[in-house]
């Protein structure tokens, strides 16, 4: 006997991910016999969309890939061109470039922790629920947000898709009164960050364990955000130009989502990773507010994600304070480039995790060929495993809107750029009960 | 994007999603204008209260937070500016992206006459901005 259970849900639209997900479980006597979270992304060939293109038009063209975190997409873009051009920007450029992604750090981590995450935890159905009876949390969450879309603002001109940055540099400094005044406000808000740490993890997040691989860029001294090479705990430790050698993408059949693979399986990039692999990259403050929890990091714990989200909220705030300490205005905000030839690679922490980028570039400075693995594409398969684990943990006999309810949670969990997708699944059960 | 025109600021947000609480968290006035989908007849101007625009059911997505989402909040969070306009004007199903279809183009005139019209009664009440909306008033008849 063949029993067939459908939960359709309503569908919204996302970048890069626009569209319906689906769930599909199949089940024979309640165990999970496949899994399949299907993404039905209409293909934007932005790295199609590049070829041909000026390298200076680069920065600009990725930033309009998300919303969210447009900086990661030209942190990553002109870290992979000036490696091909052998451009060393020097210290103002760099310090600032850390400053620019402290600030979509802070704003995206706030928005999918108060937006997203948290009503989840909390057993509300949107934000708008969770602020009836956790206001000043949600106005704090918010005062943060906005306190990171100012730093894309000081740097880029705007909080989405930012204008700020090119090859070589940026296009404008900022003036030192703004500078000041902008770090006067981040100071005065991190104890609201920090009380943001300890909020979430006294969340009554669940405490189911699963084994997986974290990979992450490691930087000899700092927390990574813009440079570093690629490592995990299984004991990887490979630069830029050597990622497509231990990673794959390739398609399923079941969705227009690339899956891509470390050694051919699944692994997890994001804040997790990031903090499992760099616990001693930690500011000492931060650090010592991290062991102050109660958690035990390195976790294996997916839903400490929230948790490190908040935790590198206060790193991103606390670099920025540092870096824009005795601010001066340079003489020129960017190195002039000569173009040449080759193919470049860059590698960068957008917020949910690894983001490679690889550009074939002619004498000219022309695109010829480019490449993008965002971090949704890496947790893909990440995902599906979790939900499979997940799901059969929690008893795959519950009605259909508790497994809906736990397998929103677990992908919401991983801020895919399919987070708004995932609201919105057709969740398919086909149980089979004999053989 | 925005222009601080001495102490009326124009901004043109893309999606500002729950932000839009922050963008006026300091405005004693606030109009804002988005293009309505209501199923009126292309180019019908409309003018709603916050009533009319919550109570809907909210997508908890960051891309599908819009206006009456983030109405809402700033309801629940006692931070709606104390006076808010809502303008809108009915778009045309069967036009896409940045063209303006034929119908909207024609309304498009007057929509923006009316609001420039209550701008400017608004600051003729506050001398400090009389001055300067009389000379910045071609901005808005462009």
């Amino acid at each position: 006997m063949t029993e067939k259970r459908q939960i359709p849900i309503q569908v919204p639209v996302l970048a890069r991910v626009e569209g319906e997900g689906t769930l599909e479980l199949h089940m024979r006597n309640g165990v999970i016999e496949d899994l399949r979270l299907r993404i039905f992304e209409p293909p934007r060939m932005f790295e199609k969309l590049l070829e041909g293109r000026d390298y200076t038009e680069v920065p600009d063209m990725v930033a309009r890939i998300c919303g969210i975190c447009p900086v990661a997409y030209q942190m990553s873009a002109v870290h992979a061109i000036e490696n091909l051009f052998g451009v060393q920007p020097g210290p103002w450029v760099r310090d600032m470039r850390r400053v620019f992604y402290c600030g979509e750090w802070i704003q995206s981590h706030s928005l999918h922790i108060h937006l997203l995450a948290a009503p989840d935890f909390l057993g509300f159905a949107s934000i708008t629920e969770l602020a009836r009876q956790h206001a000043d949390e949600v106005r704090r969450g918010l005062r943060l947000q906005a306190l990171g879309n100012e730093i894309i603002r000081l740097l880029g001109a705007r909080s989405v898709h930012p204008v700020g940055a090119r090859i070589g540099g940026f296009h404008h400094a900022p003036a030192r009164a703004q500078v000041d005044a902008l770090r006067g406000k981040l100071q005065a808000a991190l104890p609201e960050a920090e009380a943001l740490v300890r909020w979430t993890a006294a969340l009554n997040l669940p405490t189911e364990e699963q084994e997986f691989t974290v990979v992450s860029l490691r930087h000899p001294q700092e927390y990574p955000m813009n440079e570093g090479r690629i490592v995990s705990n299984h004991g990887l430790d490979i630069s830029a130009d050597q990622f497509e050698s231990r990673f794959v993408e390739h398609q399923e059949a079941h969705s227009t989502a690339l899956h891509c693979l470390h050694d051919g399986k699944p692994y997890l990039v994001g804040p997790l990773a990031r903090l499992n692999l760099n616990l001693d990259r930690l500011p000492a403050p931060v650090r010592n507010l991290a062991d102050s929890l109660g958690i035990q990091f390195p976790s294996r714990n997916m839903y400490h994600s929230i948790v490190a989200r908040a935790i590198e909220i206060v790193v991103a705030m606390r670099e920025a304070i540092r870096l824009l300490e005795g601010y001066v205005e340079p003489s020129t905000p960017y190195t002039s480039v000569t173009p040449r030839a080759g193919t470049g690679y860059g590698c960068t922490e957008a917020p949910r995790g690894l983001l490679w980028h690889r550009y074939d570039v002619d004498d000219a400075g022309i695109v010829r060929g480019a490449r993008i693995v965002p971090p949704t594409s890496q947790n893909q398969a990440r995902i599906e495993e979790d939900l499979r684990l997940s799901l059969h943990a929690l008893g795959v006999r519950q009605g259909d809107a508790a497994l809906r309810r736990r397998g929103e949670m677990v992908i919401r969990n991983y801020d895919p750029c399919i987070s708004c997708a995932t609201h919105f699944l057709d969740l398919r059960v086909r149980e089979l009960t004999h053989a | 994007m925005a222009w601080n025109l001495g102490g009326i600021v124009i901004s043109i947000l893309d999606r500002p999603g729950a932000m839009l609480l922050a963008l006026w968290d300091e405005a004693d006035h606030v109009i804002l204008i988005d293009g309505v989908r209501s199923g009126a007849a292309p180019g019908t101007r409309h003018h709603f209260t916050v009533s009319n625009v919550t109570g809907a059911l909210l997508p908890a997505t960051s891309h599908g937070f819009g206006i009456a989402a983030a109405l809402e909040l700033a309801q629940e969070l006692e931070k709606l500016p104390d006076r808010l306009w809502l303008r809108g004007i009915e778009m045309d199903a069967g036009c896409a992206g940045f063209t303006l279809s034929a119908a909207v183009f024609a309304a498009m005139s007057i929509f923006v006459r009316e609001i420039e019209e209550e701008i400017l009664a608004l600051a003729g009440r506050s001398p400090q901005f009389r001055s300067k909306t009389a000379s910045e008033s071609s901005f808005f008849a462009r």
